[in-house]
């Protein structure tokens, strides 16, 4: 079993680090890690040197302002510390914004990583000033040493104790959750080489509305922004919310666009960007609006109320121990590249549909993760929560409510519709063809886009209208 | 007061406001009667505490509350543990006391609570400082601001209160030396403060702060290391440009020797890729000015090129390819040429030609002398170089000349390689609604529309055409269906309200006031009250506005009124309007009427057969014919081959003779409108909208039918402006309707485009409603004459000041490329009023009108080309030069030429080369484009010129 380094107190997450990570002259970047409070150290990581120092400082950077950035209303927030998974072959360092609609993912790749990558494990890396302003000072010139791991507490602490709380990080876990399922939805649509990037990055200028949604689709040899969906478009909402990759244009190789398949005049979508690094890449995950966070999207809404009723704290998803132990052990074989549901399927001796729903569960605590450049899922060594996930899904909470109160009516002599009423306030919900819709407001509001409404999932988890099998 | 103090006690000295008295009472109170006191004062508190619904003090028995509350706070801070106190102040105002006559009343307040704070002993103190600092709110930062002085204490880390107290420092020296006389702690503060976001605009407002920072730096009172670390750290990100530029008065009065900057090159060198634009260029300053000409000068100019040659700013790289051609000056012998030009060759991808034409310069000027490495490197750089830079390297690199790219790169190069536009898809057979319940949820998704639209013109099609089914089937069942979604909130209010009332639920859907029958909105609010309770619409307020009704049109014509554009016309929903006006009073009558204008395709057109059908069922029910909704069947047909529909509708029962003048009227040919652009800027223009600054042109549309004397309206004042200042209509309540326009008349793309010259223009320096955005894509893909009016949105949309609205221009004409690729076109064509010559005419005349910033069509237009459509890009620069460069090379007003002429010359040479083998324009056709490239002197807009004219004279 992994060690879980993430505790969580009071709502919050309570990180304990031994000392503020630093960039220094000798040892060079120590990332201080979290322990677990009580546990003893753990093995690092990771120990060894960059292969290219500033590619690493300045992704690394990136993936801190992300985590410092509000796109939506910007204000001053707190700063979040971003997330490291090891998975014993390479690193990846992930943050979300403030504001929940980006996601950033480091990728540091076997090749660009010169020294011992010491077994899996998750932790978060404390990025505070004047560790940011030692990586800003870090160039392909100079050595950068990193140091991932609990057991770099003892050798770069003075014994002093620095105790942080992170408020919030519940919305971290929502999003990965939700990432996870929006992102295996993507496709490449288009690539730009290096000084395409660089061309279509700076095009973009910081201008745009804040909080419109525009298309990207390739033209020529570059790429241009459209104002409508069109098949083999990507959509970027937010221009502004790719800025975290300009210190980086320096380094770009190429920037690989993806999205899902989308018709002529299709609403908003996910998209993912990545630039390709010198041994690392760096992917940026956008929601489909800025003023959405990714971990209000409702993506794996459907998947969990399929898994039945409310877990208790003991409960642990269906296959989820099978699965998990086959994505690792294909990740160690494979080095760590992520892995397809298929291979899973395999090793776990489960079918594909199966292994998906254990996916989904795993994922709705943020143990798994998915790789948009691969095409596969990575483990992230994350505590299981099951009461946490149904909290931190209120609309399936307000489902069970609704369930449990009675609101579900019969359906109707056609199958298809029932009412659910609550509080005098009447709602149809209607299954036609595997599509749910309703007549509340919510509904109308979002549509299907941001998952279903809390009437759907409980017409869903009352099992009152028949399934054909197809749940969209 | 005697004895024991008792919560009466202080609950009196809390009601007559004696701050003064509640600190001496309870200094040195035990800690048992303490906590007594505390339990009391937490009920009081509770019980009178403000709420937001007290607002601001207006009334006195609110600023009575207001002071008692912010007394009570005294009381609280000498009898509450900290963590039952950080709550109670955080409620507390600590604003109500400006009010007071006094104008130390708030101090007074504030360093009362302090006192009482400080009674309590130091470990209270200084856990009430860590928790009112662990609360992040900036309304107790004034309070612990008071307790910190009464302390003596440092400042706590907390960057908003900090935050605060810069703001409210002296901007005197010596009120700041007095500030900082409170500790050291409080000095090294104020040496990071800058760091930290926000703090820098603070300065713009009080510049000599700047100064006094580096005067007491100079002198040693701050730590001019530290001053200076925590600026460069603010210069090196990115976020709020207008932060910085107070971060960077700063620096600029601390004016950094070469030895700190020197000792800081890494910090600088980071400023260059992420600082804002003034960031990079004070950082690039400083270092050129540190190393430029000194041993190891070059290994920095080459760190900072890098970072500096992938940004887009001109003046940044021209100031890189600056240093690195001085050091290659300076280079002694035997140093790294090599390095230095490779350096150089990431300029020849910059966007500007100048940057481009630097790093070509200073390459040819070290090629021979460098390793063949960097040649090939050099070559292989070259590709995408306008032609006559690459003929310069190619002359330098010898042997071999210039070679083909061994990867592609990313500015949109010359060549046939990029396919022509694609054509849009054709539009989508019009999907109908299938059963009540699924015209309930597309009822609601309607009603869920945003304030500002865009209405999605198909679904509020699809919900007409359903309820008018479902009515004529089964209205009880369609009532049921609906009810669930009537009975929401917004639904509610509005269809509870009478005609007349003023509603806001915060949709587009909102009543206006008066009631305005001819509006869409209002309209289609009547339609679903209507169905839902049978109540017919209203009667209008207004005579002007009466109801559509047939009438034999103007004299001489042959056909009904154009409700859109007639003298009693108004933005193009009132077409809509008045349909779904009559439509409500149908559907609320005994026999539900024919739905004659629903389209058959997504783009709003309607097949002339199905019109035929609809026509003869109507005719054989019989179903009551509406004159609103004929008109706008008949406008969604296209003009020829409606012989068929002419038979049925001069068969039909309209009054007044209508039908045989309908009849003859869709028979003969039908110009529903002609739109025409007049030079005359103020012949036609209202005062108001002289007022409003129009943009140079302007429209009139002949709204008429066929040969009749079409009445002339001056667009903007009859048709757009009187009618919202005659009814108070607020834009914002058609403005989300902007969107359906182009579905509405899909024949007559110049007409709809015409009215969207108001919204286009009045918006211009702002946002651009989405439903404008919208609606500019459709046009160019509707069908009809392309005239002035599709060109100048297309145009306005791709200068608007809205970024997001440029693409939408650019979808446009991409489309319009698609169907007309103008390559057979030069700029002779531009005395006609289509196609690309024309458009390029028209842009010229506004650019040289300075309707708006060259600038801002440059990238839009190479967006364009670089869609396929070169030859399309070419012709319509090659017809705006003249307008900007006329026969003698300046303006005949003897104004300079429009700042910026240089970008569009660069993109015309890009798009000649792009486009090879088209005819070359006469002289006649170039205007002054010579005489300007004949001038001396080597200004952007001359070496541009000379350059498109070596670029025609090639081709």
């Amino acid at each position: 079993m992994p060690f879980p380094t993430l505790a969580r107190m009071s709502g919050v997450y309570t990180y304990t680090y031994s000392s503020p990570s630093r960039l220094t002259p000798g040892q060079g970047l120590v990332l201080s890690t979290s322990a677990q409070p009580g546990r003893p150290p753990g093995p690092a990581f990771f120990r060894g040197f960059a292969a290219r120092p500033g590619v690493v400082a300045a992704g690394l950077l990136a993936v801190a302002e992300v985590a410092r950035a509000r796109y939506f209303q910007p204000a001053d927030v707190a700063v979040r510390d971003p997330v490291i998974t090891s998975d014993g072959a390479m690193l990846r360092l992930e943050s979300f914004s403030d504001c929940c609609g980006v996601h950033a993912r480091l990728d540091l790749l076997p090749a660009g990583l010169d020294g011992a990558l010491g077994g899996r494990g998750t932790t978060n890396v404390d990025v505070g000033e004047p560790l940011r302003r030692a990586l800003a000072r870090t160039d392909d010139a100079g050595l950068l040493h990193l140091a991932v791991g609990d057991d770099l507490t003892v050798t770069t602490g003075d014994g002093a104790v620095i105790e942080r709380t992170v408020p919030l990080p519940r919305r971290w876990v929502r999003g990965f959750a939700e990432v996870q399922v929006l992102s295996a939805a993507l496709e490449p649509r288009f690539a730009l080489d290096g000084a395409a990037a660089v061309a279509f990055l700076n095009g973009l200028g910081g201008a745009g509305r804040a909080t419109g949604a525009g298309w990207v689709v390739p033209s020529g040899r570059g790429a241009r922004t459209t104002s409508r969906a069109v098949p083999g478009a990507v959509c970027l909402p937010g221009p502004a919310r790719l800025g975290a990759l300009r210190p980086l244009l320096r380094y770009a190789r190429a920037l690989r666009a993806y999205g899902p398949p989308v018709r002529a005049g299709a609403p908003p979508a996910v998209s993912a960007w990545e630039l390709q690094l010198p041994d690392a890449r760096l992917v940026l995950t956008l929601s489909p609006e800025v003023r959405r966070g990714f971990s209000g999207e409702g993506a794996l809404l459907h998947g969990l109320a399929a898994s039945g009723p409310s877990p208790s704290a003991s409960d642990v998803p269906p296959d989820a121990d099978r699965v998990l132990a086959g994505l690792r052990s294909l990740e160690e074989a494979g080095g760590g590249s992520a892995v397809a549901v298929d291979a899973i399927a395999q090793v776990a001796g489960l079918p594909a549909e199966r292994v998906r729903a254990a996916l989904t569960s795993l994922g709705a605590s943020g143990r798994v993760g998915f790789d948009v450049t691969t095409a596969g899922y990575f483990v992230r060594e994350l505590p299981y929560r099951p009461r946490a996930v149904e909290r931190d899904n209120p609309r399936l909470a307000a489902a069970r409510t609704l369930v449990d109160a009675g609101a579900v009516g019969r359906p109707d002599p056609g199958g298809d519709a029932v009412e659910v009423v609550r509080d005098g306030r009447r709602h149809r919900v209607r299954r036609e063809g595997g599509r749910w819709s309703c007549t509340c407001p919510w509904y109308a509001a979002n549509g299907r886009e941001r998952g279903p409404c809390a009437h759907v999932l409980a017409a869903q988890l009352a099992g009152v209208l028949p399934d054909d099998g197809s749940v969209r | 007061m005697s004895g024991v103090l008792t919560w009466d006690d202080v609950r009196g000295l809390v009601e007559r406001n004696d701050r003064s008295g509640i600190v001496a009472a309870l200094a040195g109170l035990d800690e048992r009667r303490r906590r007594a006191l505390a339990s009391d004062l937490i009920g009081y508190e509770r019980t009178h505490r403000l709420s937001a619904a007290d607002g601001w003090p207006l009334d006195p028995h609110v600023v009575e509350r207001a002071r008692r509350a912010e007394s009570l706070a005294v009381a609280a801070a000498g009898v509450l543990a900290p963590s039952a106190l950080v709550p109670v102040l955080t409620r507390t105002p600590w604003r109500w006391s400006w009010t007071d006559d006094r104008p130390d009343a708030l101090p007074d307040l504030l360093d009362c609570t302090a006192r009482a704070v400080v009674a309590r002993g130091p470990q209270q103190a200084a856990t009430l400082i860590d928790r009112l600092a662990a609360a992040q709110d900036e309304r107790v930062h004034d309070l612990l601001d008071a307790i910190l002085r009464r302390t003596g204490a440092e400042p706590p880390p907390d960057p908003g209160f900090r935050s605060s107290w810069f703001g409210t420092l002296p901007a005197d020296e010596l009120g700041l030396r007095a500030e900082l006389a409170r500790g050291p702690g409080w000095t090294h503060a104020l040496e990071e403060i800058l760091a930290l976001d926000t703090n820098g605009t603070r300065l713009l407002d009080r510049p000599q702060l700047a100064r006094h920072l580096a005067t007491l730096a100079d002198d040693g009172t701050l730590r001019r290391g530290a001053l200076l670390d925590s600026l460069v750290a603010r210069m090196q990100r990115p976020e709020r440009p207008r932060d910085v530029t107070g971060v960077l008065l700063v620096h600029e009065a601390l004016a950094p020797t070469v030895a700190e900057v020197r000792e800081r090159r890494a910090d600088y060198l980071a400023v260059l890729p992420a600082g804002p634009a003034k960031a990079a260029a004070t950082a690039l300053k400083q270092l050129r000015a540190a190393w430029g000409g000194h041993p190891g000068g070059e290994e920095v100019a080459v760190a900072a090129a890098a970072r500096v040659l992938v940004r887009p700013e001109t003046g940044l790289a021209t100031a890189q390819l600056t240093w690195l051609n001085d050091a290659t000056r300076r280079l002694p012998p035997g140093g790294d040429l090599d390095r230095l030009v490779t350096a150089a060759l990431a300029g020849f991808a910059h966007p500007a030609t100048s940057v481009r034409e630097r790093a070509v310069a200073l390459a040819v000027r070290h090629l021979e002398a460098v390793s063949p490495p960097v040649r090939a490197q050099a070559r292989t750089s070259s590709a995408d170089l306008p032609a006559d830079l690459r003929r310069r390297l190619a002359g330098a690199a010898a042997p071999g000349g210039p070679t083909a790219p061994s990867t592609p790169s990313g500015r949109v190069v010359p060549g046939p390689v990029v396919p022509g536009p694609a054509s849009p898809e054709p539009a989508a057979e019009f999907g109908l609604i299938g059963s009540p319940a699924e015209t309930a949820e597309e009822v609601a998704t309607l009603l869920a529309t945003p304030p500002d639209g865009p209405v999605d013109a198909m679904l509020l099609e699809r919900v007409l055409a359903a309820l008018v089914e479902g009515a004529r089937a089964d209205l009880p069942g369609l009532r049921a269906a609906l009810a669930p979604v009537i009975a929401g909130p917004r639904p509610s209010a509005l269809l509870s309200t009478l005609p007349g009332d003023a509603v806001d639920v915060g949709t587009p859907f909102t009543a206006p006031q008066p009631w305005e029958p001819a509006d869409a909105t209002a309209g289609l609010v009547a339609v679903l009250r209507a169905v839902v309770t049978g109540r017919p619409p209203g009667r209008p307020r207004g005579a002007r506005w009466a109801p559509a009704r047939w009438v034999p049109g103007w004299p001489g014509s042959r056909g009904p009124r154009v409700y859109t554009l007639g003298d009693g016309g108004g933005p193009l929903s009132i077409v809509q309007g008045r349909r779904l006006y009559e439509l409500a009073d149908g559907l609320a009558g005994s026999v539900v009427p024919a739905l004659l204008s629903t389209p058959t395709l997504a783009d709003g057109r309607l097949h002339p057969h199905v019109l035929e059908r609809r026509l003869r069922h109507a005719l054989e029910a019989p179903l009551p014919v509406r004159p609103a909704d004929l008109t706008l069947a008949l406008l969604r047909c296209p003009p020829d081959g409606l012989d068929g529909v002419a038979v049925l509708v001069g068969a039909l029962d309209l009054p007044d003779g209508a039908a045989a003048a309908l009849a003859g009227w869709v028979r003969s040919p039908r110009t529903l409108a002609g739109v025409s652009a007049v030079p005359s800027p103020g012949a036609v223009a209202t005062e108001r909208w002289r007022r409003a600054e129009p943009g140079p042109e302007h429209l009139l549309a002949c709204c008429g039918a066929g040969s009749a004397p079409a009445p002339v309206v001056e667009l903007w004042g009859d048709v757009v402006d009187a009618p919202v200042d005659l009814l108070g209509l607020p834009v914002w309540s058609w403005l989300a309707w902007c969107s359906t326009w182009p579905s509405l008349l899909p024949h007559h793309r110049d007409v709809v485009a015409a009215h969207l010259q108001r919204v286009l223009l009045a918006q211009g320096t702002g946002h651009v409603a989405d439903a404008v955005t919208a609606a500019l894509p459709l046009l160019a893909e509707a069908h009809g004459p392309a005239g002035p009016g599709l060109h100048l949105a297309l145009l306005y949309g791709l200068a608007a000041s809205d970024a997001g609205t440029r693409p939408a221009a650019v979808d446009g004409l991409v489309t319009l490329a698609a169907r007309d690729p103008g390559v057979p076109h030069t700029a002779v064509d531009a005395r006609e009023a289509a196609g690309w010559p024309y458009l390029g005419a028209l842009l010229g005349r506004l650019l040289a009108r300075r309707a708006f910033p060259v600038g801002r069509v440059v990238a839009g237009l190479r967006d364009v080309g670089g869609a396929g459509a070169w030859p399309a890009v070419r012709c319509l620069l090659l017809a705006a030069l003249p307008h900007l460069l006329p026969p003698g090379g300046a303006p005949p007003d003897g104004t300079d030429l429009p700042t910026g002429v240089h970008l569009l010359l660069a993109l015309a040479s890009e798009a000649t080369e792009a486009a090879p083998g088209l005819p070359a324009p006469s002289p006649v056709e170039l205007g002054g484009l010579r005489e300007v490239a004949a001038r001396r002197g080597g200004s952007r807009t001359v070496v541009e010129a000379r350059r498109l004219l070596g670029v025609l004279d090639g081709s």
